[in-house]
């Protein structure tokens, strides 16, 4: 008896585990720091530890799977600068890693400009060999993983290249003084109006941040941006909202692959799939469950786990059901708001647009979608049952 | 008439000699042509960054054995920086370590993290040091390299007790 109890809870906690395991596609999330122009080896690990012991002390509950350095570094900048180095060394009394604020002072005006532009551009990036960096993005994307890149510098410009090799939805990126005209995806970017390296960049993102106390130079990622305590609290939710992705704004695309969905929705979102390209005229019950599907997609302020099959099934019977008798909108989601154009729709995943282009017999007006409503909602009700897992 | 007495000047003659060539030799040593590897106790690690650790990390007795842990591997690449991305595997080891050992000794994460600059610092400390440590930098631009988190089973030497 005491044995079968136990077996029992034994099955019971392994059903628990493994569900929550494999609740949601794509929670696996791998965190990378683009290190910039001033940052070594040592340096870049420092940047991301530094980066990580702050993280898990504000989010203990959040976490990236696993860590990464997307490196680079110019060795010629780097010789030119140690032999100004070996000039200064004895004023400066710093170790070469550290000195850079105080070499770049030391130069006249003009010479820090030029020198400045010189090696923060995105040809030097251009020049790199990338595709290393692809690879292991593309590898991480394979396999199931969600890539957050925290950029600095000059690493925005190898992410920002590297990204838009491979153009997905998983990839998202936070830009810290950034170089760059833009972030990719429209990520949020954090630069200092006193950033002494950002500032001489031309066609750079305008600096958006105040540090306080300000100093000449207010580039370097820890000593400058992340102990800065408001820099510091933009930089950590960011990646807060990355690595959760709450609060983030549909489209949702309905690739499972992409990990918006929880993972019991993988058959009725391949089915989706299958119904855009299908040559065939739709029937309403189709129509109705497509229709949903794209619903389910726009659910704001949910986790990929709150976009599930449960949510699917309530929003499909919601259509089957009769309108409100006071009056109103109808309990179906999708069609809520239609007289007006249906304001929901540029919230569905981008999909929805090819799906409405190729079946033109799913668009309804809302007296056409009433009359079929019933009759429809049952038979999206009976294909979803074969959808389920 | 002055004649030149070979015998009276053979002493003086050969200790100037031999001044001259220690001093080149020390010159040449610790000048800018040299990696300064001097290991006179010979336990693998330079004795200039041996000394300095003895100062910086003596309250923190587990973060000055990953200190000498992660100095090992930096003398490796500095002695030559190529196949960097096999000898940054034993680097990044060491850091992960350090870290570790610091926080084990009792810093914050962030004091810890900084160790590492601080190690690199110490080690990196002349010219020629820095000519390689930015060949090995160079070398690996382009690449992803794995960050281990604080981890002491990343430590190659027996964690003493907290103090």
């Amino acid at each position: 008896m005491m044995r079968q109890s136990f077996m029992s809870l034994l099955l019971v906690i392994l059903c628990i585990c493994t569900n929550s395991e494999a609740s949601c596609g794509s929670s696996k999330v791998s965190l990378f720091f683009a290190n910039g122009m001033f940052n070594d080896r040592a340096g870049a690990y420092e940047s991301l530890i530094y980066l990580w012991g702050s993280y898990s002390k504000k989010f203990p509950e959040s976490k990236a799977t696993q860590y990464s350095i997307a490196f680079n570094t110019n060795e010629p900048f780097l010789q030119q600068l140690h032999q100004v180095y070996k000039q200064k060394a004895k004023e400066s009394n710093l170790s070469f890693w550290k000195s850079f604020s105080f070499l770049l002072s030391k130069m006249g005006q003009d010479e820090y400009r030029n020198f400045i532009r010189n090696i923060v551009n995105e040809d030097m990036a251009k020049d790199q060999d990338l595709k290393e960096q692809v690879r292991a993005y593309k590898d991480k994307l394979s396999n199931g993983y969600r890539v957050v890149t925290i950029a600095h510098s000059q690493g925005n410009f190898y992410t920002l290249f590297s990204f838009e090799e491979l153009g997905n939805d998983s990839l998202r990126m936070i830009s810290v003084a950034t170089p760059a005209s833009y972030v990719f995806g429209e990520g949020p970017y954090f630069t200092f109006h006193s950033d002494g390296v950002i500032s001489h960049i031309p066609n750079s993102l305008p600096p958006n941040i105040n540090k306080e106390p300000s100093g000449i130079f207010d580039h370097e990622f820890i000593n400058h941006y992340m102990k800065d305590k408001g820099a510091s609290e933009h930089i950590l939710e960011s990646i807060k909202v990355a690595i959760d992705r709450k609060g983030e704004d549909p489209p949702h695309t309905i690739n499972p692959a992409d990990g918006y969905f929880n993972t019991d929705m993988s058959k009725a979102l391949e089915w989706t799939q299958n119904i855009i390209i299908s040559d065939e005229k739709l029937s309403e019950g189709v129509c109705i469950l497509a229709q949903s599907v794209f619903s389910v997609s726009g659910l704001h302020g949910r986790s990929c786990e709150g976009r599930n099959f449960t949510m699917l099934e309530q929003s499909v019977r919601d259509c089957g059901k009769p309108d409100n008798p006071e009056g109103g909108e109808t309990n179906c989601p999708f069609y809520r708001g239609m007289d007006f154009g249906n304001p929901y729709i540029g919230f569905y995943a981008p999909e929805s647009n090819d799906f409405y282009q190729k079946h033109p017999e799913c668009v309804l007006t809302y007296n056409e979608f009433k009359k079929i409503k019933k009759s429809g909602g049952k038979k999206a009700v009976e294909i979803l049952n074969t959808l389920r897992m | 008439m002055f004649t030149f007495s070979f015998k009276k000047f053979a002493l003086p003659f050969s200790i100037i000699i031999i001044l001259l060539i220690a001093i080149y030799i020390y010159s040449y040593r610790g000048g800018e042509g040299d990696l300064n590897a001097i290991d006179a106790n010979s336990n693998g690690v330079w004795d200039d960054y041996e000394k300095a650790l003895e100062v910086r990390f003596r309250s923190i007795p587990n973060a000055k054995n990953a200190a000498i842990q992660m100095g090992k591997s930096l003398q490796i690449i500095l002695a030559d920086p190529s196949e960097a991305m096999e000898k940054d595997k034993a680097f990044s080891k060491a850091m992960s370590c350090l870290v570790a050992a610091g926080m084990y000794d009792g810093l914050l994460v962030q004091e810890a993290a900084e160790l590492v600059g601080q190690v690199r610092d110490l080690v990196v400390s002349n010219d020629l040091r820095q000519d390689r440590y930015i060949k090995f930098n160079s070398n690996l631009s382009g690449q992803v390299l794995e960050a281990k988190l604080p981890d002491l089973t990343n430590c190659e030497f027996k964690i003493s007790e907290r103090r």
